[in-house]
Order: structure tokens, then C-alpha cells, then sequence
């Protein structure tokens, strides 16, 4: 076996042969680097549940948990500070007029970041608030999509 | 207050008795109401409104609105956290240790939280406890946060901080009495030396402290207002955000002309009056045409402005206590990004519209020191109020009254928005320059906090109103009486002889004044200036506005214009060309001693105002050229 290393979702990716030759490219000639999440998943990607591994994937009114921080020291301890701590929610408020930066509802603070900024979040998400209204018959369709999404977060540690 | 902490008793004798406190200090996160806090403990009006980072120096004060003048109060710029991150936070946390020059090392502590994001602002208590000095915890806005359905404990919270904890309003002034409990109280020295607080590693822990202690207290906290994110939905439209924001600017110009003006006439017709009451009390002679035609016209000219003035603070008060100036910067980010500078350097840029020493004080919030410096360089690029006289002037004497699309926008009010626009757009050039140049540098992350809206009081909008005719009257009688003392006597001197052993003053052009003026005209003549406004030019370095008061006395001193309103007579002896290059040069000229005193200051060194003066004077000087030549060529 080669080298193993992680991606950014977690998956093991074999990426050298056994003579520790790195690969770039599987034998069909696919891409690891560039077509990785498209073509070499080795399953296939729900339909319906979006994965969102990054503050700035957030859409207008989605909410994510937040998991760490790619920033330098000091800008990550002021934004820990702000209350950009890990296992906080982070919901996307509204964008700027031109589009970025972004407005994220943090501990009830509104408080603006830069789409570049929002990039260096790492997030899980979107997280789904509990419904405080109860459904009757939950419907079966939805049901096994949960299982599914849980199978694939389960899959991917 | 509380039990985990040993008696008083029990300390050690060395702990300060009751009343041994010199220096008390006022801390928190950025926002939460300190200088309010400071205003009414001190009686004194530091500036506040509603954005983070009002503050960014240290401020003294004496404790005379709770009867202890005795005690020092210092108010200091918001920290996060005792790791500083921008200049104003370092100053904060150099006198919380003690060691800030010139400032006492502080005795006690006043720690002020927002109540309504209380487990946020718990994360900054750990680290100010543990620094060890005597610690009050003030809640502040516990008005707003039990209105809205927020609680806590406050005993409980007292227990785990080990520090006596009030809820206390600062803008209504309830819950003070805390604040002279605290500093009465026998054993209050020793309050916060017990104190047994987890290691503060990192912020992570400091936040999981912060949520458990929080938890433990019962915070509830209160809801969110649902009014801020409705008015925000239309203020920060995709659509209706430039625009409502480009009309609110318009709609202020517009009222600045439409109302303002018939005011200053009425102010001018008032004072001119004066002067006429006061001529027969004065001998005829040279003593009246010193205090009537020298001082009192060059005064009285600048003077005339006095209601636009305000008008046009009134607008910047409502933009800033509403908590709308934060906005302004998340729209402008975009326009801020593109020359190379963050959206948070708006903030100090727009304030400059009142005046450029506190917006170069302001631009310590700024984190990067170039991305700080390059703002302070551009800073005096923005039409400050000092500039305001000069353009209504020179605009009400020579542009027409023209109106267009049915009275909604005049003339005058277009060629004002131009002047404001060709600043910014000067400010931003330069900015540009900077940074792609000599400020090269990598991108500092932009980090806003957005303030909810809040109502601007009746009594804080009409405070900064009368600090600021305060302002403009103590200019007027200092700097502006002195200028046009000095230039009446430099334009009666030297006497001449007339038959009969009399001495009379000469002709203006013989004056000194006259002379020195003829002298610098060639240097100044192709840009449509005659010899008194070169004068004009001079005087005005040490500040814009001295530039109408110094036309007020040259026009009153000369026998062809004494009778003439200063409008009509700068009329008649200036072309079109000339009055705009005019109005282009004070947009683009560094014409303040204040802001050149104040850049050195906050850059440490004679370099950069010197070579903004040099810069900014050589831009005016090619523009208002420019202007001169091609309206010449227009309109002959």
C-alpha cells in the first residue's frame, strides 16, 4: 500500500504506487487532484442533502456548526473572541449589496466577514434546527434520505 | 457579595483600606456603553455613539457625578481580549497593566458587559479577574435586556466571579449606586484577590468557561430584536441599499442649501446688524475700522456658516447614534477592496466628513499598519466641515440658481456633491497609489461587528450640537479673531503722509499686505487668483475657514468693496474660472495645522505630513489649473 492521505472530506485517498511513485491520476487517466470529489467518491452523492464544509458554502438563512478555524493565530484568537468558537452555530444572515462580505448571526451578534475569510471556517452543515412542530406520519422518503445522509457522514470518517 | 471569597478579615494588611483608591478603570468589550458609563460618572461629554471602536484613546476624568472628585476615572478604547489586536486595544491593555507613560497605574477596575450578549462578553471577565485588581462587573443595558424577556442571576454570577456584579443602565443612569457602593465599601480592596479561575489558555476555553459560567448564573438570554433585521432587510438591499444610501446623502446636501441657507442669511443680516449698533458707540476713526471692518466682518463672515454647520453635524450625529455608519462600511467594502484597503478604514474616512484629527485618531482600529497608514495619508482628502464655508460661499456667489427635474435637485447642490465626490475620488486614487505601491501589503481579514439600531436620544444629538458650536466659536475667537487682526494692521501699515501732517493708511496694494500679495500673484495667476486670495491661500494654512474670514477683512479693508456684501464683491472681482479652481483647490489642499500636528503625532514623524502637505498641495495646484483653463475655454 502507498502513502495514505486525507482530503479534505476525510476519505482515505490512495495516492502513491508501491514504488512510492505519486499519482495524479487513477488508471481510467481521472484527475485526483483536480476531479477528486466528482469522480473518484466511492459512493454516489445524495440527492437533497447538501454538504457544507465551509462558512462561506452557507447560504442566506442556513446554519452551520462550526469546527474549526484555518486562520492565522491572532486573527483566529479575535474571531474566537467574537464567539467563532468551535460547536458554535453560525447562521448566514444576509450578503453585503455587492455580494460579499457576508453578515453571519453568531451568539446573537451580527458581525461581518469576507467571503475569503468565510472560506478559512470549517463548518458541518447545514444544520437542520429541530422542529418544534411534530409530524404526524413522517414521511418515508425523507426518512431513508436521514439514513442515508448519516450512512454517508458515517462512511466518511 | 460573596462567599467563596475569604473575609476581609482574613487579608493581609497590605490590601488598600476603603477610600485608598486613586485610579479607577473602566473596561469591557468594544460597544458596551463604557463612555456613556464615563459621561455620567465623570459629568463629562466624551464623545459616544453607536458603532465599535467610538473610543481609541484613554480618557481622564474626575468621578464628580457620584461625588468622589478625588477619584481618577479612566475610560478606555473596547478590548476582546487582553491579546491586543489592533492599536486602540493595545492602549487599553498598557494601562490595565500599568504600563502606559503618563497615565496612573490604576487602583481598581470597572469591568462594563453588555447584558444582552452576556456569554460572549463573560469570556473577556477571566483574564481582567485574574489581573487581581479590586473588580466590579456592571450588566449594562439591563434596561433593554429585561424588556425583552432576558434574565440572570446576579448573586450567583457575583459568587463565581468573586466580584460584586449590579445591573446598571448607563444611558438612563439607573443602578449607579453600585458604583458608589463599591468604591465605599470597607474590604472592597480585596474582592477579587481570591479568585480561583481556570487557566485561560485559549479562546476556546475561555468560551466554554464563559457558557457554563453563564449557564450556572441562569442567563437567559434576551430576544433578539426582530427590528434591526427588518430595517436592515431594505437598508442593506441588494437594490435599495446604494440607492436609499446615495439618497440620504443627496436629501442631507439638499437640506444643508434649502434650509441651511435662508438661516446663515438670516444669522449674517443679524450680525451685520451688530456691527451697525455698534458703530456709533466706537470713535470714528482707526479703532472702528479695526473692530468693524477688520475683525468684526472677518468673523462675522465665517461666523455666517454657523447653522450649516450644525445642520450638517445634526445629519452625522443621527448616522452615528443609529448605528448606521456600520452599515455604510459593509456597503462600501466592496468599493474599499478594489483600491486595496479594508472596509473598516470607511468608518474613520466618513467621520472625516466632520473633521480629519479625530478620523486619523479613529483609523487606530484599523489592524494593519499599512492598510492604517495609508488611511491616515488619504484622510485629509474628505471635505471636512471646515471646507463647508468656503464652498457655500463661493457657490452662493456664482453659481445660479438654477433647479432641475421639477425643484428635486438644484444646481448649487449638484456642484457641492461634485466638490465631496472629487475629494473621495481624490482620497480614493491616492489610497490606491499607496497600496499598490510603497503600502504594499497582504490582505488583512475584514472583521465588523454590526451594532443593533438604536434610537438617537433627543440629549445626545443636542449635546454634540453644542460642543460643536463650542467648537467653532472658541475657532472663531482664537485663531480667526488673531488672523484678522493681524491682517488688518498688515494692510494699514505702512501709514502714509498727507498734507497737513496727518497720517492715513496707504492704498491696499501699497500695504504690506498689498505687497506680499502682488508678490506671490505670479505663482498663483494661472489659476484664475488674484493677489487677495493668494493672501487667502496663506492665512488659510493654519485652517480652511480662516480663508472667508481673511476675504471678509481684505474686501472690507478696500474702499471699492467696503460697502459691499462679501458674495457681491468676491462677484465682481473674480472670473467663473477662477472661483471654481478655487473651489477645486480647497477640495484637493492640505490647509490645516491641526491635521498635519495630529498625522505627525499618530505616525511619529515629520515625514509623512510633510509629504502629504507637498503632495496634496502639488494635486490642487494641477487641478484647480485644469479647471481655470477649461472653463476659461468654455465659457470665454
Amino acid at each position: 500500500m502507498g502513502k495514505h492521505e486525507r482530503n479534505e472530506l476525510g476519505i482515505n485517498v490512495c495516492k502513491a504506487d508501491r514504488n512510492g511513485r505519486i499519482l495524479k491520476y487513477d488508471q481510467s487517466g481521472r484527475s485526483f487532484v483536480a476531479g477528486l470529489r466528482q469522480n473518484v467518491l466511492p459512493f454516489r452523492r445524495a440527492q437533497g442533502v447538501r454538504r457544507v464544509s465551509v462558512l462561506s458554502e452557507l447560504k442566506v438563512g442556513e446554519t452551520g456548526v462550526l469546527v474549526a478555524l484555518d486562520l492565522p493565530e491572532s486573527v483566529q484568537n479575535h474571531l474566537m473572541h467574537m464567539g467563532f468558537v468551535p460547536d458554535a452555530l453560525v447562521t448566514a444572515l444576509r450578503r453585503a449589496p455587492a455580494g460579499d462580505p457576508t453578515v453571519f448571526l453568531v451568539d446573537g451578534m451580527e458581525i461581518a466577514l469576507r467571503h475569503e475569510t468565510a472560506e478559512a471556517i470549517r463548518v458541518s452543515g447545514p444544520h437542520v434546527e429541530p422542529q418544534p412542530v411534530e409530524l404526524k406520519t413522517p414521511p418515508a422518503p425523507s426518512a431513508s434520505l436521514q439514513s442515508e445522509a448519516a450512512e454517508l457522514i458515517e462512511a466518511s470518517r | 457579595m460573596s462567599s467563596c471569597c475569604a473575609p476581609p478579615a482574613f487579608e493581609p494588611p497590605s490590601a488598600p483600606s476603603p477610600g485608598a483608591f486613586k485610579t479607577v478603570l473602566l473596561i469591557g468589550p468594544p460597544n458596551s456603553g463604557k463612555s456613556t458609563l464615563f459621561n455620567r460618572l465623570t459629568g463629562l461629554r466624551q464623545k459616544v455613539a453607536n458603532y465599535p471602536g467610538v473610543t481609541v484613546e484613554q480618557r481622564m476624568g474626575l468621578m464628580a457625578g457620584v461625588g468622589r472628585e478625588d477619584l481618577t476615572l479612566i475610560d478606555l478604547p473596547g478590548i476582546y481580549s487582553l491579546t491586543p489586536y489592533s492599536e486602540d486595544a493595545r492602549v487599553s491593555i498598557d494601562v490595565l497593566r500599568g504600563r502606559m507613560p503618563g497615565t496612573p497605574k490604576p487602583d481598581a477596575v470597572i469591568l462594563v458587559l453588555d447584558s444582552l450578549h452576556l456569554t460572549r462578553q463573560l469570556m473577556l471577565a477571566a483574564p481582567v479577574l485574574n489581573v487581581g485588581l479590586p473588580t466590579l462587573v456592571l450588566l449594562n443595558m439591563s434596561d433593554l435586556m429585561k424588556q425583552r424577556g432576558g434574565k440572570v442571576d446576579t448573586l450567583e454570577l457575583a459568587r463565581e466571579l468573586c466580584a460584586p456584579v449590579a445591573l446598571i443602565s448607563a444611558s438612563h443612569g439607573t443602578g449607579l449606586d453600585a458604583v458608589s457602593l463599591f468604591l465605599n465599601q470597607p474590604g472592597n480592596g480585596t474582592a477579587a484577590k481570591p479568585l480561583v479561575l481556570p487557566v485561560i489558555g485559549n479562546a476556546a476555553s475561555a468560551h466554554s468557561w464563559a457558557a457554563q459560567v453563564s449557564r450556572r448564573t441562569g442567563y437567559k438570554a434576551p430576544l433578539s430584536v426582530e427590528g434591526t433585521r427588518k430595517i436592515d432587510n431594505i437598508l442593506l438591499h441588494r437594490v435599495w441599499g446604494p440607492i436609499l444610501f446615495l439618497a440620504v446623502v443627496i436629501g442631507v446636501f439638499e437640506v444643508v442649501f434649502a434650509i441651511g441657507q435662508p438661516l446663515s442669511d438670516g444669522f449674517g443680516d443679524i450680525l451685520a446688524r451688530i456691527g451697525e449698533l455698534a458703530r456709533p458707540l466706537l470713535p470714528a476713526g482707526w479703532l472702528q475700522s479695526l473692530v468693524l471692518d477688520g475683525a468684526w466682518k472677518g468673523i462675522g463672515s465665517v461666523l455666517v456658516f454657523l447653522p450649516q454647520i450644525l445642520l450638517l453635524f445634526l445629519f452625522i450625529g443621527i448616522l452615528e447614534d443609529t448605528g448606521y455608519l456600520a452599515r455604510a462600511a459593509l456597503i462600501a467594502d466592496r468599493v474599499m477592496r478594489t483600491i486595496g484597503l479594508n472596509g473598516k478604514a470607511f468608518i474613520p474616512l466618513l467621520s472625516a466628513y466632520a473633521c480629519a484629527v479625530p478620523a486619523i485618531m479613529a483609523t487606530r482600529t484599523i489592524e494593519n499598519r499599512r492598510d492604517r497608514l495609508a488611511t491616515i495619508l488619504v484622510t485629509p482628502f474628505m471635505t471636512c466641515s471646515a471646507r463647508l464655508p468656503v464652498y457655500l460661499l463661493l457657490i452662493a456667489a456664482f453659481i445660479p440658481h438654477t433647479v432641475y427635474l421639477h425643484g428635486f435637485i438644484g444646481l448649487q447642490t449638484i456642484v457641492m456633491l461634485s466638490l465631496y465626490l472629487a475629494g473621495f475620488v481624490g482620497a480614493m486614487t491616492t489610497a490606491w497609489l499607496l497600496k499598490s505601491s510603497i503600502l504594499k501589503s497582504s490582505e488583512t481579514p475584514f472583521i465588523l461587528e454590526l451594532p443593533q439600531y438604536r434610537m438617537p436620544t433627543l440629549r445626545s444629538l443636542s449635546l454634540r450640537l453644542i460642543d460643536r458650536a463650542n467648537v467653532f466659536l472658541r475657532q472663531a475667537g482664537t485663531i480667526i479673531l488673531s488672523v484678522t487682526l493681524a491682517l488688518w494692521v498688515l494692510a494699514h501699515l505702512p501709514v502714509v503722509h498727507v498734507a497737513g501732517g496727518a497720517y492715513s493708511a496707504p492704498e491696499l496694494a501699497d500695504s504690506i499686505i498689498g505687497r506680499l500679495g502682488h508678490f506671490i500673484e505670479p505663482a498663483i495667476a494661472p489659476l484664475g487668483f488674484n493677489w487677495k486670495i493668494g493672501i487667502g491661500l496663506l492665512s488659510s494654512v493654519l485652517a480652511r475657514e480662516v480663508m472667508v474670514s481673511t476675504m471678509g477683512t481684505l474686501y472690507g479693508a478696500d474702499p471699492a468693496t467696503q460697502s459691499m456684501h462679501l458674495q457681491t464683491a468676491l462677484h465682481h472681482d473674480m472670473t467663473l474660472g477662477g472661483a471654481l479652481a478655487l473651489m477645486i483647490f480647497f477640495a484637493f489642499a492640505m490647509q490645516c495645522t491641526s491635521t498635519m500636528a495630529i498625522v505627525k503625532r499618530e505616525t511619529n514623524s515629520w515625514k509623512w505630513p510633510a509629504v502629504q502637505f507637498l503632495y496634496m498641495l502639488a494635486l490642487a495646484w494641477g487641478a484647480a489649473f485644469v479647471v481655470n483653463h477649461v472653463i476659461m475655454a468654455i465659457f470665454g
